[in-house]
């Protein structure tokens, strides 16, 4: 993940943004291959439908690239572009507002369906129903998380910076970064702990 | 759940995110737009000082209207009577040309309550109308209907050179039934003062007043706070003192004038017994308020014409007088006028003093003598027969020494027996130039004195003294009518 940008030694952010707007699209690669699945998972967090998810990361970075000429701090790239992708998903919500609208309308003329529903599309991992069952549980104790800590968890579980780097997108410290970090972990263990007894399973 | 098993799901659940991530990428890459973001910063960069410039416009026109919504909504939560000085007022009002009125006069709940009237004046330096309703509440403002509703009556005067013309109109369960056009006529030697029309006078003095406002010394204004009328949050200025104020001359209570404070203009004035209402001063007035009314097809208009000259040109040999039908044919001329020297009339002239009748002896006729006149009962007819078979035409009226005077045949000869002698629709007043002269000098109070002259009675529209023969106040209304009081 840290190869250089077409041979420049640095790999930072500033850099890879530096040689981004230099005209080499494959910069903006490294920077898409380092924050992607941090952008994707906070859009997850707002559509709770990880095709969505997928999309909207992918607009919010269409966005970003475009608009790269504005970002005047290039260290900030990774806080700017989580902006950018929290905004796309607003743009989306207030859309899908206005679709399910139309389609409640419809449905009310005729037989269809009211749309997605984040729901419904929770099936996407791979193997058993039992998979499933326990992905759905640890999503949704993620979900119950404050946002400080989730996006916390987030970093720790996808960004490949070092603590330092995460903190900062987060805007903490490294300590606070970890306290962050270890209550949300607390959390989740206990909420899905709480599932499992609430389901009959012995913790 | 132990932590290692947390872990486990924790990395199987944030996996889900990386999957694809190849292809997206790629896909990503391949969407990126041939232009490069370098370039387009370069660009821009180029393009910096016009969009800055672009920019800054935009944000200052924002906080412009920002600004301005801001002071406005202050303004209007806060009107800010404080800071409003007469200084500001007067500013506001600038040089008065016009000014529109409403006047109210109330009878009280008695009897007599629909006598309560209403009327709405429009003055300018050379005319003035004045519409009034009968029957509508005191000093509130006038009925909704009113502006659907024709007013009870209506008198129109209006200066146009040496005449100067009045018409009163008078409405009967909503349909005009009179209409009346008199027209006085002044030689052009003839000192101003005879000019004189009693709303005429009350117009150029309500114009005075408003104007001397302007002059005010500060000492003579008292802001007294603000009141509530209508709704309305009005500033109130308190003028003490010295103000000519019509119907309070001399009064130390000048009167209160209401003021906007959103325009700073005056929109009430409180003076005595008098108020008005809806002030509106050099605010466009239609041409055709002063426009000669139109007169119903079933209903022909009174005329009565009233000419003044100077007996001295009138008995000149080769004087002529003489209306000229459009054939420039002459339809009366000075012979059929029967003159009546002043004082030896039947009945008198009311008002004229001994000693200006003194030398009228009979068998003594002085050989030129203030004097009025009338047309001929002949003449009469056959002026008025003109007028009945010529509706509209354009007539000449020629007087040696005058310049022709063009008017309009308007309607018929006013039939109403005015004096005593049923002639009395067109008249001639010819006062000799001493007496003209004579007018320069004020008359003796108490004593009434010749025809326009200052401090005495002057000739109305009949030809008729109308105060009776006592003096006018100095500066005061006649009969103490107020301009615009019904």
């Amino acid at each position: 993940m840290t190869q250089d940008a077409n041979g420049d030694p640095a790999d930072d952010d500033a850099a890879l943004v530096r040689a981004t707007l230099a005209g080499r699209a494959q910069a903006f690669g490294l920077l898409y291959d380092r924050y992607a699945p941090l952008v994707r998972a906070l859009c997850f967090d707002e559509v709770r439908d990880l095709t969505q998810a997928q999309d909207l990361a992918q607009e919010a970075f269409l966005r970003a690239f475009r608009e790269l000429p504005r970002l005047r701090v290039h260290e900030q790239f990774a806080p700017w572009v989580t902006g950018i992708a929290r905004h796309v998903c607003r743009e989306w919500r207030r859309g899908a507002g206005r679709r399910r609208r139309h389609l409640r309308r419809v449905a009310e003329f005729g037989d269809v369906g009211t749309g997605a529903d984040p729901a419904e599309h929770r099936n996407e991992a791979s193997g058993g129903d039992a998979d499933r069952d326990e992905l759905c549980r640890v999503r949704d104790a993620i979900a119950a998380l404050p946002r400080r800590e989730r996006e916390a968890l987030h970093l720790f579980y996808l960004s490949e910076q070092p603590a330092d780097a995460a903190a900062k997108v987060l805007g903490l410290s490294r300590s606070g970064f970890y306290r962050a970090l270890e209550r949300a972990r607390a959390r989740v263990q206990r909420i899905l702990g709480l599932q499992r007894t609430r389901n009959g399973v012995t913790p | 759940m132990t932590t290692p098993e947390l872990d486990r799901q924790l990395r199987g659940h944030y996996g889900s995110f990386r999957r694809d991530h190849a292809v997206l990428r790629d896909g990503l890459l391949e969407q990126l737009p041939a232009e490069n973001a370098g370039q387009r910063a370069a660009r821009r960069a180029e393009t910096t000082s016009r969009f800055f410039r672009r920019r800054l416009l935009m944000r200052l026109s924002a906080a412009a209207v920002v600004g301005l919504v801001v002071g406005v909504v202050v303004f209007l939560v806060n009107p800010g009577p404080q800071g409003t000085t007469w200084a500001d007022v007067v500013k506001a009002i600038g040089p008065v040309e016009s000014v529109q009125y409403r006047t109210s006069q109330d009878a009280g709940e008695n009897q007599f309550a629909e006598v309560n009237t209403a009327a709405v004046n429009y003055v300018t330096p050379t005319a003035m109308r004045t519409d009034t309703w009968a029957g509508g509440p005191s000093y509130t403002p006038l009925p909704a209907d009113m502006a659907a509703k024709p007013p009870a009556n209506r008198r129109v005067v209006r200066r146009d050179g040496n005449e100067v013309t009045q018409y009163d109109v008078h409405w009967s369960d909503g349909r005009i039934d009179s209409v009346v056009q008199r027209i006085d006529y002044l030689c052009t030697s003839c000192p101003p003062l005879h000019a004189q029309h009693p709303d005429l006078s009350d117009a150029e003095r309500v114009l005075a007043m408003w104007r001397a406002l302007h002059n005010l010394p500060p000492e003579s204004v008292l802001k007294r706070g603000s009141t509530e009328v209508d709704g309305q949050r009005l500033l109130r200025f308190q003028v003490i003192g010295g103000m000519t104020t019509p119907g309070a001359e001399g009064a130390a209570f000048g009167g209160f004038i209401l003021v906007d404070p959103r325009t700073k203009r005056p929109v009430q004035l409180e003076t005595g017994s008098t108020r008005w209402t809806d002030i509106r001063i050099n605010e466009p007035i239609p041409a055709d308020t002063f426009a000669a009314p139109a007169v119903p097809e079933d209903l022909d208009a009174e005329v009565t014409w009233q000419f003044t000259l100077t007996a001295d040109a009138w008995h000149k040999p080769g004087f002529a007088f003489r209306v000229l039908d459009p054939q420039g044919k002459p339809v009366i001329t000075e012979k059929d006028f029967e003159l009546t020297p002043l004082g030896a009339g039947p009945g008198g002239f009311g008002g004229v003093s001994p000693e200006d009748g003194a030398a009228l002896e009979p068998g003594a006729v002085p050989t030129i003598v203030s004097s009025t006149g009338q047309l001929t009962q002949q003449g009469l007819n056959k002026l008025d027969a003109f007028m009945a078979r010529n509706p509209g035409a354009a007539m000449t009226i020629e007087i040696t020494g005058e310049p022709p005077i063009k008017r309009q045949v308007y309607g018929r000869l006013s039939r109403d027996n005015l004096h005593g002698f049923g002639q009395g629709a067109v008249r001639v007043v010819l006062p000799t130039l001493a007496d003209l002269k004579a007018t320069t000098q004020p008359a003796q109070p108490g004593q009434p004195g010749l025809p326009g002259r200052p401090g005495a009675p002057a000739y109305g529209p009949e030809g008729m003294m109308e105060d009776g023969g006592g003096p006018r106040q100095p500066g005061g209304f006649r009969g103490g009518r107020l301009p615009g009081r019904p």
